[in-house]
């Protein structure tokens, strides 16, 4: 027998599909590897029909999971319980998580790239602040003004508390190219016309030029109010993003 | 690779082969599927990854063409949208030998492009599932049109024929739709569309309510609801279409079809066996003028030499779409000077697509006064009305006026597909707006501001003209490279693109009537017309009768089989079965003699479901 070590991300994230995660969107994201591992004893459940009538799962109250197609393969539900057993064991998640910056410098990036782009809750809370780590890094990395950014972030902290900071003055026309590829980095998730190597598609569906737009990222569409398109956005729904688009950026 | 003579060797999973595997295989025939690409993602996830890496890669994507998100391997090379390089992250020219599949030689380009994998292109598709008109069957004697299109030649089959096959399609793929716009054109359908229609977006609805009832070149406009292979409601075990805006080139949840769910129902039938990485080069004939088999190279993931292999059917279906079945065929020698199927000299002759007049401007306030300045120079984003494009599926609706009126006589009709997806086509939008707000030093809530009332009114409407095959377009036409080869020593397509005078004539016209449609909508007029560069000509580039013209693709390749009544001007008669050869039959785009206005996949797979009919007795 076979015992090869399953992990979640080379091989019970591969088992999900986009609908499955858009579906369960409202009470938890199938695609984080600690949530997965949180309630792994129940969503097994859900993969395993409960022999009543009506398409019940052993998890009460709850179908069998997915609905759409059908249910899973034995296959896949025996290496989901493998996995369990293992004690669900992460793997290599296809980009790191950024650890730094932290502290002032990262508060300071936050604040000033929601005045720089209009945007006033970006980059505070979970995906928001690990997008607003990487644009730091990748600014950082990849601009070609990188030199100017701490420089910058000191000016800004300088005005910061002010009631209304003259970032025109202060940040804007001393530091006009950075100034631009944040704003770019931000609306686009691109850099000089690229995406991050190995971040790309995390940081494409927070790109903010589709908010701005009142709509959502091609691809990523989890609002679940049926054919929203036939009516104007209004109070935040009937964007495609819906009640998501707060979550983060 | 193994000895077994299959009833029917189909080559080419796109949705021709592979509806036809499961017809054959469901009546019951041993059917071998040839694809040359690898699998197409399963819907189910089965063995391994679902499509999230492909979603992943149309994610960081810098050039979010329509193959982005696919595999594009040396050995089954694939005709990417010309001008993008094979990263999709830069442009070349699309005349360079080098740097595309296909080697270019006319005066402007073949703009479109077509997968080579499991499903084939109906994973990149949009979806619109038009059926063709009665009158775009006989086109050529309705407008009689023979005098100024010496060699044009009538469809020999109705669209009373086509009808079942027509229905029977849209049930297999799952139409969303309303009949009732068909039978206002005088298409009948003798069923209900399987699904209710996708809902008409609210930009539909307010360009309606500007348009509906204008009269513009005679003809009274109307924005209707189109027909789609996408999902209104959870059908075939996959869940209605959630507005991704997509579809192109990817629906992330399966709502839109794909042929790989009938390559997974052919499999189901147990009757068919699918071989993929298999490619058909050369197909080989007996004395008795029977195709005796197809020659392929089946190459391998790890980079091994290839293995040369010999498929043996009763019956041989050539599927694979309007380049690469002329490529085959022109690549095989029969007799008397002649290459297989080509009795008529017209294979690969008169390759037609549905060239794009694309047109995009902003909405305007209501009162905007537009007639003395058409394009809105004088106007501020103050003066934009929003629309909330990028949102639903990327076309819902569509206006059918001139689809087929008494124009037709003098030059091409045309139909226009109303775009959800603002100006992310012609001009890379929403990013090229943020880019420009932010290169002219804007920024904060101003930025956000204006760059919210230039999204949200932003309109594409894409004018798509008829091509009808006749003599001006025998020299529209694929052949073999006789300099280059692809990864496995097969002549690589070589493409002359040219186009009739029939449709240039009906791309100014359709100039005119956008510019009138515009203003009556309140819309501006901000198309731009551009030659490209030097190092990168637009493929769509042309001066014709002292007028700039700049057409794109519609990914529509048709025409370089063309089926007719007449083995001395046709190459496959109304059974697409080759005049030449009773057991070879070439399906797809290729056999329509003319394009029509419809987009051509459900007709394809209308005639894959009757050839299969005629092939299973």
């Amino acid at each position: 027998m076979s015992t090869e070590t399953i992990t979640f991300y080379q091989h019970i994230l591969p088992m999900f599909t986009q609908y499955d995660r858009v579906m369960m969107l409202l009470r938890f994201d199938m695609y984080d590897y600690e949530t997965v591992k949180k309630w792994a004893p129940r969503i097994i459940l859900t993969f395993q029909p409960s022999g009543e009538p009506g398409g019940w799962s052993k998890l009460e109250g709850t179908h069998v999971m997915p609905v759409i197609p059908g249910p899973l393969p034995n296959s896949f539900i025996q290496q989901f319980q493998t996995w369990i057993d293992q004690g669900c064991q992460k793997g290599t998640p296809p980009f790191e998580v950024p650890t730094t910056p932290t502290g002032d410098t990262l508060s300071q990036f936050v604040s000033l790239s929601q005045h720089l782009t209009g945007f006033d809750n970006i980059g505070e809370k979970g995906n928001g602040q690990i997008l607003a780590m990487m644009y730091y890094n990748r600014l950082h990395n990849e601009s070609s003004h990188a030199h100017n950014i701490d420089k910058m972030l000191k000016d800004w902290s300088s005005i910061m508390s002010d009631a209304e900071p003259d970032i025109q003055n202060v940040i804007v026309t001393p530091y006009p190219a950075l100034v631009k590829e944040l704003i770019i980095l931000w609306y686009t998730a691109t850099i000089n016309g690229a995406y991050d190597a190995k971040a790309g598609a995390f940081q494409y569906p927070m790109a903010l030029a589709w908010r701005a737009a009142r709509a959502h990222p091609q691809g990523w569409a989890p609002e679940n109010t049926p054919s929203y398109w036939r009516l104007a956005p209004a109070n935040g729904l009937n964007t495609g993003l819906g009640q998501f688009a707060a979550n983060n950026p | 690779m193994s000895n077994t003579t299959y009833d029917t060797v189909i080559v080419g999973s796109g949705i021709v082969g592979a509806m036809m595997a499961y017809k054959l295989g469901k009546a019951g025939k041993k059917v071998l599927l040839l694809e040359a690409g690898p699998p197409a993602t399963p819907h189910i996830a089965m063995n391994g990854k679902t499509k999230q890496a492909e979603i992943d890669k149309f994610f960081a994507a810098v050039i979010k063409t329509p193959g982005a998100p696919y595999a594009n391997n040396p050995n089954a090379e694939k005709q990417i949208s010309p001008g993008v390089n094979k990263s999709f992250d830069g442009f070349v020219s699309y005349k360079s030998p080098k740097d595309n599949y296909w080697i270019q030689t006319g005066k402007t380009g073949m703009d479109s492009m077509y997968e080579r994998s499991g499903g084939g292109t109906t994973q990149h598709w949009l979806g619109t599932c038009l059926r063709l008109l009665p009158d775009d069957f006989n086109v050529v004697s309705k407008y009689k049109l023979a005098p100024q299109l010496p060699g044009a030649i009538d469809w020999p089959i109705t669209y009373d024929e086509m009808e079942p096959y027509y229905t029977q399609s849209e049930n297999e793929i799952g139409v969303s739709g309303d009949a009732s716009v068909d039978e206002a054109l005088g298409a009948h359908h003798s069923a209900d569309y399987p699904m209710l229609p996708i809902a008409q977006s609210y930009l539909d609805q307010t360009i309606g309510s500007k348009l509906n009832g204008q009269v513009i070149q005679n003809q009274t406009i109307n924005v209707v609801s189109t027909p789609q292979g996408r999902n209104s409601k959870e059908y075939d075990k996959r869940p209605g279409c959630m507005g991704n805006s997509s579809c192109v080139p990817i629906c992330p949840i399966n709502a839109k079809y794909d042929a790989s769910v009938h390559i997974r129902k052919a499999l189901a039938t147990g009757n068919v066996t699918i071989q993929y990485r298999s490619v058909v080069y050369q197909v080989t004939v007996g004395r008795d003028d029977k195709v005796n088999g197809v020659k392929y190279k089946q190459w391998n993931q790890d980079g091994s030499a290839p293995i040369e292999g010999t498929a043996i059917g009763s019956n041989y279906v050539l599927a694979t779409h309007a380049v690469e079945t002329p490529k085959i065929l022109l690549n095989s020698p029969w007799k008397d000077g002649n290459t297989v199927a080509n009795s008529s000299d017209q294979v690969g002759r008169n390759l037609m697509d549905h060239i794009c007049m694309v047109t995009w401007g902003h909405f305007t306030k209501s009162g905007t006064d537009l007639s003395s300045d058409p394009t809105g120079k004088s106007l501020s984003p103050d003066d934009y009305e929003p629309l909330y494009p990028y949102r639903g599926p990327l076309s819902t609706s569509g206006i059918p006026a001139y689809r087929n009126t008494t124009q037709r006589s003098e030059y091409a009709a045309w139909r226009i597909e109303i775009g959800n997806d603002g100006w992310i086509w012609p001009a890379g939008a929403p990013n090229s707006d943020a880019i420009y707000l932010a290169n002219q030093g804007k920024w904060g809530a101003d930025l956000k501001t204006e760059l919210r009332q230039r999204t949200t009114s932003q309109i594409r409407m894409a004018f798509e003209l008829e091509s009808i095959s006749c003599d001006e377009t025998a020299d529209s036409r694929v052949t073999l490279s006789s300099e280059y080869k692809d990864a496995l020593g097969i002549p690589r397509p070589q493409v002359n693109f040219k186009l009739s005078n029939y449709t240039l004539n009906g791309y100014l016209k359709a100039t005119e009537a956008a510019k009138e449609m515009y203003l009556k909508a309140g819309i501006t007029w901000e198309t731009t017309i551009d030659a490209g560069s030097e190092s990168q000509p637009n493929p769509g580039y042309l001066e014709y009768n002292g007028e700039k013209i700049q057409y794109r693709g519609a990914g529509h390749l048709i025409g370089t089989n063309r089926m007719g009544s007449n083995k001395a001007d046709s190459v496959v008669n109304a059974d697409c079965q080759s005049w030449d050869h009773s057991n070879l039959y070439l399906v797809g785009c290729g056999v329509f003699p003319t394009t029509a206005t419809a987009n051509p996949t459900l007709t394809a797979a209308a005639l894959a479901l009757k050839v299969a009919d005629k092939i299973s007795g």
